[in-house]
């Protein structure tokens, strides 16, 4: 996926002038920047939901001129459909193919099963809990086989525990599903518990302020340079 | 749980209680005037009794529900269709907005001369009124309902392959749903009120004729057992369609259904 000098205004104001990344297939990728700088208006650009104002996204090669299913979306307020259940809300996506019905349930079983919530298939949006609701979130998203998966802060309205779960979670199914992930999120320890690589935003209009390989393995110190490193950014 | 059954209940006696009080005023109410001008409980009574016994009581009802299914059935179509147009496009909310404030302001039952005029006495002008009456109240409901899914909702379902009938279909109708069921609640109201004044006005049959007619010959008795009928009837169709309508949109969806019948 390829951002090439991406410039987004929004009522006049620009929030980006010419944005330029190129996330590297399987990769996960995040994107960490201060509150209010544009993230989540990147997130909605990657998405196809808005468009440009300057520059263009490509996905394989292709300009983004809308949604799409090879993109799949968990937005920060997880936009659950809630006169569905959990099955329902997962089986969606699935809905809009012409695929046989028992075919879709079973797929959509799978993914709930994948997330830990096959027992839950049949409950109301409303009975679960904020880290439930995420998983039936993700589950929905990834019943449609996406190719590339956004993720916006998604796993920041969660408890510690739950948040630590979920992203081992996240990253197994990434790596067993050989995904592009892209987190958008604030967090910096988020984003290096999770990510390949780190790309900080910053300023206004928001432009890269650097751009960070992770290093993988337990080496508290490096982690801690990192970290050091992308603050130094985004501060 | 166990407040909300007692007080349930204590609804239900007072809703009981309060039939026997009402016909006793009504009787008090009604003793010393002439049964032709206000009749009492004893002669509605009578009048209902024979009423029933007729074939023409039933062919008046018969009358009024078909135009009833037809004005309402096709105003609630034609409000569905203008409120989520509206609600889906700027430009038709921009360009319909003003006539649908001005018409929804106008008392649908100033159109029956005009309309009499134009389709002559008979079914079609009050068919037509009834789904004047109904269009506005649906589409107002149906487009403010439309305006009030959250937009990452919409993006969301855009983003999981929901395009085009399929969109209207299984996102955009269940998301308006409830408010749905309420406009439609309220167009019902209207467009049954309106029903009965237009068969009043411009009817030949219908229980708004039966009353109408009633009430030219002194038959009082008739008058207020026609406005029972009214009042019944508008009771039974809320508890029987309307209220139901309005729980529908807790249904599971295709899927889901399946999947429980295979559980």
């Amino acid at each position: 996926m390829e951002c090439e000098h991406v410039g987004f205004e929004y009522q006049r104001r620009p929030i980006f002038q010419d944005l330029s990344f190129t996330v590297e297939q399987g990769s996960w990728s995040s994107i960490v920047g201060p509150s209010g700088i544009g993230k989540t208006t990147l997130l909605y650009l990657l998405a196809g939901f808005l468009k440009p104002t300057r520059g263009q996204i490509l996905e394989s090669g292709s300009p983004i001129v809308g949604p799409g299913v090879s993109r799949g979306v968990v937005l920060q307020d997880l936009a659950l459909f809630p006169w569905l259940n959990v099955l329902g809300n997962v089986s969606f996506g699935l809905d809009m193919t012409n695929m046989p019905r028992d075919q879709k349930i079973a797929r959509a079983m799978a993914n709930l099963a994948m997330v830990g919530l096959a027992d839950h298939a049949h409950d109301r949006i409303d009975q679960l809990s904020g880290g439930m609701r995420q998983r039936v979130a993700l589950a929905r998203t990834l019943a449609i086989g996406p190719r590339i998966l956004l993720l916006d802060e998604a796993f920041s309205a969660l408890d510690a525990n739950t948040r630590s779960i979920l992203s081992i979670e996240l990253r197994s199914i990434h790596e067993r599903q050989h995904l592009t992930t892209i987190l958008i999120t604030h967090s910096i320890d988020e984003a290096l518990a999770v990510s390949d690589r780190v790309i900080a935003i910053n300023g206004h209009p928001a432009e890269i302020r650097g751009d960070l390989t992770v290093p993988r393995g337990e080496d508290r110190a490096l982690l801690q340079s990192c970290h050091d490193t992308v603050l130094s950014w985004i501060a | 749980m166990r407040p909300t059954t007692l007080r349930h209940h204590r609804r239900w006696h007072w809703g009981y209680a309060s039939v026997p009080i009402v016909l006793l005023g009504w009787l008090v109410a009604t003793r010393g005037v002439p049964s032709f001008v206000f009749p009492g409980p004893a002669l509605v009574w009578r009048t209902a009794v024979q009423n029933l016994e007729t074939a023409t009581f039933y062919l008046n009802v018969e009358a009024s529900l078909i135009r009833l299914a037809l004005g309402f059935g096709m105003g609630s179509l034609l409000g569905v269709i203008i409120g989520v147009t509206q609600g889906r496009f700027e430009w038709a909310d921009e360009a319909m907005s003003p006539f649908i404030s001005f018409l929804q302001s106008v008392p649908p039952i100033t159109w029956i001369p005009l309309f009499i005029i134009l389709m002559g006495i008979g079914d079609l002008p009050i068919v037509s009124v009834v789904t004047l009456a109904t269009i506005f109240p649906v589409a107002i409901a149906v487009n403010h309902a439309m305006r009030s899914i959250p937009k990452t909702q919409v993006w969301m379902a855009w983003a999981l392959g929901a395009k085009n009938f399929r969109m209207l279909r299984q996102f955009y109708l269940p998301a308006i749903l409830p408010s749905l069921a309420s406009g439609l609640r309220v167009g019902f109201g209207i467009a049954w009120r309106t029903l009965v004044a237009s068969e009043m006005i411009g009817g030949n049959n219908g229980i708004g004729f039966f009353i109408q007619t009633a009430g030219q010959v002194g038959n009082t008795g008739a008058v207020i057992w026609g406005i029972f009928v009214i009042g019944g009837l508008s009771l039974t169709f809320d508890a029987l369609l309307l209220r139901r309508l309005e729980r529908w949109h807790q249904r599971p969806s295709v899927a889901q259904s399946d999947a429980s019948d295979t559980a």
